[in-house]
């Protein structure tokens, strides 16, 4: 009954049906944008959620992350480029249907498809956050530290063909954090006498400027992309027959969501293509899987999608973003002051209860805001992109500026913009440098306590058990990145010389 | 030499000449009586040491590699420096006319002057789509959403 009570007063008393709602709009607009990855419409939204209540700012940002693994999957179908990098294994078989004139099945199956995967995730989240999350009231500052160590640890296998330069990236990051009051002693680090520097370099700027604006110069000059798109589409939902078909390759699209979601570095896509592959193996028809198979559809929706939700339960339990859209959320909650873990759930049991139900309406208002802003999407999508890119910088500024009322926001993220910039040239990844901003910091004063607590005894992090576990997990995992990543350099220069 | 290995190199001595910065910005760190066995500067040394090696490290594995089989050059970073350096001056344009005049009248320059640089048509639409979307800014976060935006040195006694 008290829990009746507490979603009856937030479903009429406060603003969360509308910031998932406005949020999902956003999400699916600028999922099917193609050059807007879920990320970056994340980002764009994120410095307005800066003056919200933090629960409506935090189910904003959620039901975006949703709506734009939906919206991504619009223009993978209809112009054959993926709104998001998730969505790009629904290319195979959705642009396929659209040739053969089934645009507006695959549509429909991979909106019914979005929220079967949207609603695994959500039960999932629900199940195991909290639990997990009290295993963190018995962590000492060793344990954090370590902790902090697992989650770097990802960098390992977020940094595409070279390690070295995810390492490069995260020790960047870490060398933002230091800007700012050693959290220790008190004294200035890098802050050039400028008071606005004291409190530090926000992640929140790093995030806009590495994930919106690096994407805005990216595609300076670029051709436009829309008038692929200028068709008219109907979507048309499954019957029962075809969600009975469906029903396989979903759950296995459910299934490697989840099992990505949890793991580090993991990440839609990864679990898209994955579950992709796994439906065509286990598909009665496999012969199908390339030339508009609708399973072909629904396994990587329902994964990615999945993974929406479920990459939040290491977010929330331990603080340890596993993708760039759950490095935004993580943003979003630290403006708030919001620190995951156990005590999120039990100082702001409101904020997750209100994510959980938000989600939930995110997830079933997919279906009647699916099929009512497609034809908006497609307007937006067929937009002249110097208009959108225009539309979408202007929106950058006013959300720094609205951060602090400082012109020298502005100029911080335009530089970390230029930053990615170089980065994207140099094949240098983006989420490291994120995990260095958010984590450095936990590292850095852990470590130092610890050495506080022991007398600079570096033995008391064998002596504890929780810490060494991370640890050892930690390096297994960077092991087996390191082994991946031989393997498969061992496998281009075979390919390079038959 | 192809592009790839260049980029890799340069990149390599790039970041060693930010680790050697950021050392000698680490030095400038003030000690406190109040510090630690690690201290505040701990951290910035190890960092700037640990990316100087990794810098070096990649700037050496490129070049060792320089004669062996070679990756297709990634198209990832997409626009020119010039480019991105212009547009990046439509955001130093933006800021300055936000200090002088405020947020509306700056809205429209930087609309106008982005969809410019990004070869839209120099017509009456665009003008109109730079004054319309302006204003529909300015209703949007300042009188909705009361987010504050630039007021204007020049306006800020109006």
């Amino acid at each position: 009954m008290e829990i009746a009570a507490l979603v009856a007063a937030m479903l009429f008393g406060t603003m969360l049906v509308p910031a998932a709602l406005i949020g999902l709009v956003w999400g699916v607009i600028g999922g099917a944008m193609p050059g807007l990855s879920a990320s970056v419409t994340m980002a764009l939204v994120l410095p307005f959620t800066y003056g919200m209540e933090p629960m409506t700012a935090i189910v904003l940002l959620a039901s975006v992350y949703i709506g734009a693994e939906y919206g991504g999957s619009i223009p993978a179908i209809l112009i054959r480029t993926p709104g998001t990098n998730s969505a790009a294994a629904t290319v195979i078989d959705g642009y396929e249907m659209k040739l053969q004139g089934r645009a507006g099945e695959a549509l429909g199956i991979s909106l019914w498809s979005g929220v079967v995967g949207s609603l695994f995730g959500l039960i999932a989240l629900i199940a195991f956050t909290e639990p997990l999350s009290e295993l963190a009231l018995a962590f000492k500052p060793m344990s954090y530290f370590a902790l902090g160590i697992l989650g770097m640890s990802i960098i390992a296998s977020m940094s595409g063909d070279s390690i070295l330069k995810g390492i490069a990236a995260a020790l960047v990051g870490m060398m933002i954090a230091t800007i700012g009051i050693d959290p220790l002693s008190g004294v200035n680090r890098y802050t050039f006498d400028l008071p606005d520097l004291l409190g530090g370099v926000k992640p929140i700027m790093v995030m806009i400027g590495l994930f919106a604006v690096s994407e805005l110069l990216r595609q300076s000059g670029g051709a436009d992309l829309g008038s692929q798109a200028r068709i008219a589409v109907r979507i048309v939902f499954p019957n029962f027959a075809m969600m009975k078909r469906l029903a396989k390759p979903q759950g296995i699209g459910c299934g490697a969501g989840l099992v990505e979601g949890l793991l580090p570095g993991g990440g839609g896509s990864v679990a898209a293509f994955f579950s992709y592959n796994e439906a065509k193996r286990w598909s009665s028809n496999p012969q199908e899987f390339g030339k508009g198979s609708v399973e072909g559809v629904a396994a990587p929706e329902a994964a990615n999608n999945t993974v929406a939700s479920s990459s939040l339960i290491p977010l929330l339990s331990f603080g340890i973003p596993g993708s760039n859209s759950a490095a935004v959320l993580l943003g979003g909650l630290l403006i708030h002051g919001l620190l995951p873990g156990p005590r999120l759930f039990e100082q702001n049991g409101d904020v997750v209860t209100g994510l959980y139900v938000g989600s939930f309406i995110a997830t079933m208002a997919q279906i009647p805001v699916g099929l009512l802003i497609l034809p908006l999407c497609m307007w937006m999508v067929n937009r002249p992109r110097a208009y959108l890119a225009a539309f979408v910088m202007l929106l950058v500024m006013s959300g720094v500026y609205s951060l602090n009322g400082s012109f020298l926001d502005i100029a911080i993220v335009a530089a970390f913009g230029f930053t990615g910039w170089l980065m994207l040239k140099g094949g240098y990844p983006f989420l490291p440098a994120v995990l260095g901003v958010v984590l450095g910091p936990m590292v850095e004063s852990n470590y130092r306590r610890s050495l506080l607590l022991s007398g600079d005894d570096h033995s008391i992090f064998i002596e504890d058990p929780i810490a060494v576990g991370f640890l050892v997990t930690a390096m297994i995992f960077v092991a087996f990145s390191i082994w991946r990543e031989r393997k498969d350099a061992l496998a281009r220069s075979t390919m390079k010389e038959v | 030499m192809n592009a790839h290995t260049k980029r890799d190199i340069t990149g390599g001595l790039a970041l060693c000449a930010l680790a050697l910065a950021y050392l000698w910005g680490a030095t400038l760190i003030p000690q406190s009586t109040l510090s630690d066995e690690v201290g505040a500067r701990g951290l910035p040394f190890a960092l700037g040491f640990l990316l100087a090696l990794v810098g070096a490290a990649i700037a050496v594995k490129a070049w060792l590699a320089r004669t062996g089989t070679h990756r297709e050059e990634s198209a990832e970073g997409g626009a020119s420096l010039r480019r991105v350096l212009g547009l990046l001056a439509c955001v130093a344009l933006y800021v300055l006319v936000a200090w002088l005049v405020g947020y509306i009248i700056a809205s429209a320059v930087l609309l106008l002057a982005v969809s410019l640089y990004e070869d839209a048509p120099l017509n009456l639409r665009t003008f109109g789509v730079a004054g319309a979307g302006a204003i529909v800014f300015w209703l949007i976060f300042v009188k909705f959403l009361n987010v504050e935006q630039p007021i204007g040195k020049l306006l800020a006694g109006s």
